[in-house]
């Protein structure tokens, strides 16, 4: 059965010259779906607008700026938020130290005050992963991560299709994109091209870096 | 002057509440005029807060940092005030002023230069200099900001993580001018991930080595 992504639109007061407008999409529901496109093309809007509209079951929404997200104290805090169970220590110790904490039980308590930028963005990366969402958006998750945890990361979200999760992930990594089953190229706020990855990047006319996207090389 | 940046016997701990979080003990390093610093490091080993203490906007426990002839005070910006330093900061959602980004790059000159329309013709972005900056992508806010650090003449460039949230054409944009800024003489201190990034400068300041030093490439 394939994932349906319904037709979007949105306009932006203050805005003219920018409106979302995509129609609807069938997915291959298996791997991840990267959404790529130069800077203001729209991903970040196609991807805010879908976990507002589609929400049988809702889309879990990592945004591109961790403040937004980390509204607690620490960790735990967080994930009391967003759970009536009690919390799982060592599952969540396992997945600090699989994002590369040294110590994991020091950060289940630590403020997230203290943390540098790219600490944010993986204690946000552990709180997703513990919370088992079924359909997950991340936008462009790689972002402050060092090239290490980036092939982690790249590893648990290939492994999500193992646990029947659906994963939309916005990315201007080559690598990323690479790996992924199907692609969302955005210009301007629309479609620009839709389908699986292997074709589009067999096809001759075919060019990542027309939106984008970053070759291994240049990182 | 044979460096541009001292630092001397740096300590710096972050507390809250009964956290803490040590950063820095017995930290000295020494930067030439001119040289293009990488420094690199893992999350949370100091490279953002490094940059934030050279431009005196955290305070250390103790030690000094020196810039030219002047030690750093904490709190005063001396150095971007006096137009000595230009910073280009990893993330901008909240460090515009303007309402548009028309009047964020007007900001203290009476119109836009020759220079700003060119770096806005080359990263595609002239189009947005009417748009409200709250309407603006994250990618497009760190084009904003990579307009404005670019169009400054300070001597010395402080950058965190800028190429973070840029595409492929933006970062080509970044690493041309932070090339051409070197070649004429300008110091440039910048924060990066990016293993390629690290083959742009002259040398390199690796925090997660046990005795931090700057070292040629």
């Amino acid at each position: 059965m394939s994932l349906t992504i319904p037709a979007l639109s949105r306009e932006y007061p203050g805005n003219d010259s920018f409106r979302l407008t995509t129609s609807e999409i069938q997915l291959d529901p298996t791997g991840f779906t990267c959404i790529i496109g130069k800077n203001g093309s729209g991903k970040s809007s196609f991807a805010e607008t879908l976990a507002q509209v589609d929400q049988e079951p809702p889309w879990f929404y990592l945004p591109q700026f961790m403040d937004r997200f980390l509204f607690a104290e620490n960790l735990l805090e967080q994930l009391e938020t967003f759970f009536s169970e009690s919390i799982e220590r060592e599952r969540l110790q396992e997945l600090l130290i699989e994002l590369g904490f040294t110590d994991p039980d020091h950060m289940l308590s630590f403020p997230f005050i203290l943390m540098s930028g790219g600490e944010r963005r993986r204690i946000a990366l552990v709180s997703m992963f513990y919370l088992k969402h079924h359909k997950i958006i991340l936008d462009e998750p790689e972002i402050g991560i060092t090239p290490k945890e980036k092939v982690v990361l790249l590893t648990k979200i290939r492994n999500l299709k193992a646990i029947d999760t659906r994963v939309i992930l916005i990315s201007h990594n080559e690598a990323f994109v690479k790996e992924s089953t199907s692609l969302i190229c955005m210009k301007d706020g629309t479609l620009d091209r839709v389908g699986k990855t292997e074709a589009l990047l067999n096809e001759p006319d075919f060019d990542l870096s027309v939106y984008g996207v970053r070759s291994q090389t240049e990182e | 002057m044979d460096y541009l940046i001292q630092v001397r016997d740096l300590e710096l701990d972050y507390h809250w509440g009964d956290h803490h979080k040590s950063i820095f003990q017995a930290f000295n390093c020494n930067i030439p005029p001119g040289a293009f610093v990488s420094i690199t490091g893992a999350n949370g080993s100091g490279k953002s807060s490094l940059l934030k203490l050279i431009m005196g906007l955290i305070e250390p426990n103790s030690g000094a940092i020196i810039v030219g002839e002047r030690q750093v005070r904490f709190g005063y910006v001396d150095g971007v005030k006096d137009g000595q330093i230009a910073y280009l900061a990893q993330q901008m959602d909240e460090l515009f002023f303007g309402e548009t980004v028309a009047q964020e790059l007007s900001y203290q000159k009476e119109q836009l230069t020759s220079e700003d329309h060119q770096l806005l013709e080359q990263l595609n972005m002239e189009h947005l200099l009417p748009r409200r900056i709250d309407t603006l992508s994250g990618g497009e806010k760190q084009g904003i900001a990579l307009v404005q650090f670019l169009a400054n003449s300070a001597p010395l460039l402080l950058l965190d993580e800028p190429s973070s949230y840029l595409d492929k054409q933006a970062a080509q944009v970044l690493r041309k001018a932070l090339v051409r800024a070197h070649e004429q003489g300008r110091t440039i201190v910048h924060a990066t991930q990016f293993k390629r990034e690290v083959a742009w400068g002259s040398h390199v300041l690796d925090l997660d080595s046990q005795q931090p030093r700057v070292e040629r490439l």
